[in-house]
């Protein structure tokens, strides 16, 4: 299915990944001090989350203003590296991107102890067939734009896992009532919004806007809790 | 069974037994509430002393170590790391 995305809109989604990325640079930062003093592994596990998630939103930032300069490089009609049956560097930036999101949900979910609830090996062995299956389909794809085919799989892995996480943190929001557990739990909260949101993008043009401010919320709160501490 | 303390972790509990007491407190206590040996206390000390975390004051027969204000710097900056852990519902 295609994305639809208000042309006024081209270049922003891209700032609003690249603010992301750098909240979560800061966060993994944090968490790897953390990790050196306590050595605890459910520390290790926030530090790798966040640092591939960023890594993966920075690779996202760059690849989207590249497909954006290179469309209003060719006004009438021309072939993206993302609308055809090639697989091109956006494609391959693209599928990077899922790949690392994923694998920093999965540390999430290990940072949460996810093992407590015999899910570990469920959610490790769904992450790897997730990506067989994507492997096995890729050459195969009839369909033009390789990465927009499975962008909605990727949404509603994440959807599926933010889901949990963001549980756990409402669950930690009752036990502490503090104000930095509640802005984690928005973050959370607003990540899923943003999957969710994404899921429907090929409805409107509106659904891509409402899933990027849903974004830029939720790593706002988690700059918002650190700044706050910070402070 | 529990995990076995860092060695950061060691010189946050000598740090923070002696900020309970007042920033000041004397070596056999220090011993007992960081729960080390006297052995060990010794390296760990030596280490706190040279990098001017903690301070000695010898008063007659007894001596005590005080926390310096480098020493409370350094564990305000933990306790922020704290409060962030704990935000994600991870205890630190």
């Amino acid at each position: 299915m295609h994305i639809l995305i208000p042309v006024w809109f081209h270049g922003f989604d891209s700032i609003m990944y690249f603010i992301s990325s750098i909240i979560g640079f800061i966060l993994s930062f944090y968490f790897y001090k953390i990790y050196s003093i306590s050595n605890e592994k459910r520390h290790l596990y926030l530090y790798l989350g966040f640092l591939f998630l960023s890594m993966g939103l920075l690779i996202l930032s760059i690849t989207n203003l590249f497909s954006y300069i290179a469309l209003s490089n060719c006004r009438n009609s021309c072939l993206l590296g993302i609308t055809d049956n090639v697989f091109s560097f956006e494609d391959f930036s693209y599928l990077t991107y899922f790949g690392l999101s994923l694998f920093a949900y999965v540390m999430f979910l290990f940072a949460y102890r996810i093992k407590e609830f015999k899910f570990s090996k469920f959610f490790i062995i769904g992450f790897l067939a997730y990506l067989i299956v994507i492997s096995i389909l890729l050459p195969f794809n009839e369909e033009p734009r390789v990465w927009h085919s499975y962008h909605e799989y990727f949404h509603l892995v994440s959807l599926i896992m933010m889901g949990f996480l963001s549980f756990r943190n409402i669950i930690n929001y009752i036990e502490k009532k503090s104000l930095g557990s509640l802005l984690v739990m928005v973050a959370f909260f607003f990540i899923f919004l943003f999957h969710l949101f994404h899921i429907f993008s090929f409805i409107s043009g509106w659904m891509y806007i409402l899933a990027h401010i849903s974004m830029m919320t939720g790593f706002s709160a988690l700059l918002l809790m650190v700044l706050r501490v910070k402070k | 069974m529990k995990a076995r303390r860092t060695k950061m972790k060691i010189y946050i509990d000598i740090l923070r037994s002696i900020q309970k007491d007042r920033g000041k407190l004397k070596k056999t206590h220090i011993v007992h509430k960081a729960n080390l040996t006297h052995s060990r206390l010794e390296n760990y000390m030596d280490f706190l002393l040279s990098e001017g975390f903690v301070k000695r004051d010898k008063k007659g027969r007894e001596i005590f170590f005080i926390l310096t204000d480098k020493g409370r710097e350094f564990l305000g900056e933990i306790n922020k790391l704290k409060k962030i852990s704990e935000a994600f519902g991870v205890p630190f």
